[in-house]
Formats: structure tokens, sequence, C-alpha cells
């Protein structure tokens, strides 16, 4: 066995794109908010979802 | 741990992505997805639930401690565990928070056909003295309570038009219920026909939402949503959408999929990504709809979103399919029954606001004293818990939560069967979406 194998093995995408992006852009909530149908939602904290409904970059849509 | 055996979760969905790479996904655990690599699926593989973790070393040709490692990242989102315990999504002890539709006014200054107020432009908006009762609603239920969060959608009739009647409205509510330690956060359900200077600097100053009826690009919307006078309306929409956009104030939009504008679909997609706008699809309820013709053109469009995200478009913050939720899961539809209701503009109080004005439907009203809004949801109509019982069986039945309540057929979503393929092509573009990240910084 070589130690590649066991570091394929042990490949977490998710502990790496943690410490790359931070766990709020991993956890994901439902895109639209304000549609005519709404589940419970409990107050969350903005550490650890990504409550962005909107992108950097859609002001620069014209 | 080499004694114990790992047991699969019953609610797994393992999917290639390309050649090298998989996917796999708990869907009863909340925000489970992760890639495999060959190796890694190798093994998820080859358990079978009843080999222990050194015989399955042994059959795989892996050091125990590796194997063991893999295995706890998978327990993790329980992928696997190491007993059948497995857990699903739960209504909580404790309600935190409340979700109402409030009907400002019956007026708009559209004439969509398919409008579903009976009562609309019968009466005008929420006079102030129902506003003031509203206001001591929600006080006295956050305090008896101890709610910390509530969430009021503005809807009509178009919201927007009463805009000068909730203008006064908003900031004092926001005091008051703050001050009890709730935050109370607003948004517009609308036509978007309505903006002006005054509504976009009030709407970013106290964080107002929209939620804009769109049903497709150009004609496709305009042959649904006129003025009175015929004219069509997408031109202002699509107008106010980027100023919205470009003031940065959080927007998305709502289609209702109708036999009228499917043919349209893969259209707005494209107009949608280009926005960069989140959206939602949703299907017509309680009337027909061409179901091939809707399978072919939402697989034109996802083949649209799949192309997107090859360029960086964020699939899973933009897109969302009906009520599913596939990340954060839940244990019924949407908040009616349980946390929240609609509020009629005369006070009363619906399960859902397609009630609204049916006589034949419990209703409660705000002006009553002796209960508060959740002895009012409590003591209402409970169509929610209403399921079939293969949706209790369902590998989805976290994700689809049997559809919206008001319109099951036999306890169960009349678009079950597009969901059981549409569900999977989902969570693959999910994955084709965190692939793509994970190439992008060389992690894979």
């Amino acid at each position: 066995m070589t130690a590649i194998h066991s570091n394929d093995i042990l490949f977490d995408d998710f502990s790496i794109l943690k410490e790359l992006v931070g766990q709020r852009q991993l956890n994901l909530s439902s895109p639209t908010t304000d549609c005519d149908c709404i589940g419970y939602t409990v107050p969350v904290s903005d550490d650890n979802h990504d409550t962005n409904q909107v992108a950097p970059t859609a002001g620069q849509a014209d | 741990m080499t004694t114990t055996i790992p047991i699969k979760s019953p609610q797994l969905l393992v999917r290639p992505i390309d050649e090298k790479h998989f996917y796999v996904v708990n869907c009863s655990f909340p925000n489970s997805l992760r890639i495999l690599n060959r190796a890694q699926y190798r093994i998820l593989a080859a358990i079978d639930n009843q080999t222990p973790v050194a015989a399955l070393g042994d059959k795989l040709a892996i050091e125990a401690d590796v194997l063991e490692q893999f295995l706890e990242i998978l327990s993790q989102t329980e992928i696997i565990q190491f007993d059948d315990q497995f857990s699903k999504p739960q209504k909580p002890g404790r309600l935190q928070s409340l979700n109402f539709w409030v009907h400002t006014t019956n007026r708009c200054n559209l004439s969509c056909g398919y409008c579903y107020i009976s009562t609309l432009n019968s009466t005008g908006g929420m006079v102030e003295a129902t506003q003031k009762q509203l206001l001591h609603k929600l006080v006295q239920t956050v305090t008896q309570r101890k709610i910390s969060h509530i969430k009021l959608r503005l809807a009509g009739g178009e919201p927007l038009s009463q805009f000068k009647a909730w203008q006064a409205f908003i900031p004092e509510a926001k005091r008051i219920l703050s001050e009890l330690g709730c935050s109370l956060e607003f948004s517009f359900i609308t036509n978007l026909t309505i903006l002006t200077d005054e509504i976009l600097a009030f709407s970013k100053e106290y964080r107002i939402g929209y939620g804009v009826s769109l049903d497709g690009l150009d004609a496709d919307h305009d042959a649904t949503r006129k003025f009175r006078s015929g004219a069509g309306s997408f031109h202002m929409i699509d107008r106010n959408l980027r100023t919205l956009l470009q003031h940065h104030i959080p927007v998305s939009t709502n289609t209702v999929i109708t036999n009228a504008n499917l043919a349209g679909l893969p259209h707005l997609t494209r107009y949608l990504i280009d926005l960069d706008i989140p959206f939602r699809y949703s299907i017509v309820k309680g009337q027909a709809i061409d179901a091939e013709l809707l399978e072919t053109h939402l697989s034109e469009s996802y083949a649209l979103m799949k192309d997107a995200i090859q360029e960086g478009w964020s699939f899973s913050r933009r897109h969302q399919f009906c009520d599913l939720k596939p990340n954060e899961l839940g244990f019924q539809t949407c908040a009616s029954g349980f946390s929240g209701g609609a509020i009629y503009v005369d006070g009363t109080v619906n399960y859902c606001h397609v009630h609204f004005g049916d006589p034949t439907q419990l209703a409660h009203t705000i002006f009553d004293d002796t209960l508060d809004l959740v002895d009012m949801i409590e003591q209402g109509s409970h169509y929610e818990d209403m399921k079939s019982t293969d949706c209790q069986s369902c590998r989805y039945k976290a994700v689809c939560t049997s559809g919206c309540p008001v319109y099951r057929l036999n306890g169960k979503d009349p678009q079950c069967s597009l969901y059981h393929r549409f569900i999977p092509l989902i969570y693959d573009l999910q994955a084709r979406e965190r692939l793509k990240l994970l190439q992008d910084y060389t992690m894979i």
C-alpha cells in the first residue's frame, strides 16, 4: 500500500473547502426566501450559513 | 472498531460525475453531499451492511487505520453509521421563528387571468386599525412565546400600491419588536411594476427583500401578466429587476410553469442566469400540464444551467425547483400549520393564502384577544401531515416533504414522478459545482 493510496482514501472535499472558502459557503439554504411558499427556518448564525441572496457581481448586470 | 459493522444510510444517492469522480449524498441529512474519488467509491460500494471493518479492510487490501479514518469522515454526515440509528429532520421542540403572508390589499394594477384571489379588487388596502392590531398581536406573541425572528411577506393584490400605508408601520414594528429581542424582516411579493426612488431608498434602509412574479421572457410574460389596458408588463419588470440588483437589494423571481409558458423556459433560464438572480421554478397546481413537454423544456433548461456551472455560475445559490429542499431538508413543506399562516386584509388568519375569501375554511381573526398568533396556528386547519404511505418510505421524503399540503393528491405531490427524475439531476449539478470549485483550487 502506498502513501498516495492512503491520501486518496482520506480525501475529504468538505474539510478542504471549509478551510478554503468557509463553512457558510458549504451549508446551503433555499436560494429564494421571498417566493410565494416558504418553509420553517430557525434563526441562523451568519458564521455557519450563507445568507447572501445576491451575488456581488449582480449589480453589474445591465 | 474493527469488529463494528458500517451501515449505509437507506437514503443514499450515489452517482458518477465523470470518469474519475462520484458523489454521495444522504437525502435525510442536511448538507451531506460529498465528492468521492474512485478509491473511495470502491470502498463505499463494498459496504454491504454485514461485513465488519476489519474484514472489509482485508477484502479491499486497505490498512485498518486508514479505512477507519475514512469511515469516520463518512459518518460525520451519516453517509454511514455504526448502528442503524440514522437521524431524520424533526419538528423542533421549541418554535423560534414565525412567517406570515400578509394580504395588504385586494387592489392590483394587473389583470392576470389566473389570479387565485377570489376577492380581487373587491376592497382596498389594510386599514390603519388592522395594522395596529397586527402589531399588537406580534408583540403579544413574541412576549408570550419568546420568538426571536419573524418574517412578514407583504403580498396582495399589489403590495407596492400600498407602500405609503406601510412606510410608517415597518420602522415602528421593527423597532418595537427589536426592543423585545425579536428581529422582524419584511419582503414584498410583487409584480414589480411600481418602483420609485423613495421605495428603493426605503427598501435599502430597512433591508426589504423582493419576490417577483415572472411568467417568462417578453411575450411569454406579457401574454398573462397584463395591465388592465391590455399592455404587457415585461419591459417594466426587466428594468426594475436590474435596478434592484444594481442597488444590491435582495430579489428573487418566481415562475409558475403552465402550458402557456413552458416552451419559453429555456430562454427564460438563459436570461435569469445572465442576470445572476436567484430564481424559483414551480409547476402550476390545480390544472393539467403537458408532462412530456414539461420534461423536455425543463431538461433543456437544466442543460443550460449545467453549462453555466462550468462558467462559474452558482447553481446551488441561484436556482430552486418547486418546494424541494435538497440541502437543508425539511420536516414539512412550508410554514403553514406550524410556524406560519396567512393574514387577510381584514385581519382574518387562514392556514394558507389560497384560502382567503373561502367561507368553508377554518379561520381566526387577529382581533380575537384570547389567542396569540401561535394559538391561532395550532387551533387552525392542519393539512401538513396528510402524507401518503409511499412518501413515508421514499428516499426523497425530506427533500420534497410530499409537496404543497393544500394541493396533494392522495397524500402526494402531483409531480411526484417528475421529482424522482429531477431530484437526482439537481444533486448531479450541485456535485458538478462542488467538483469545479475543487478543481479551481487545484485540490483534485
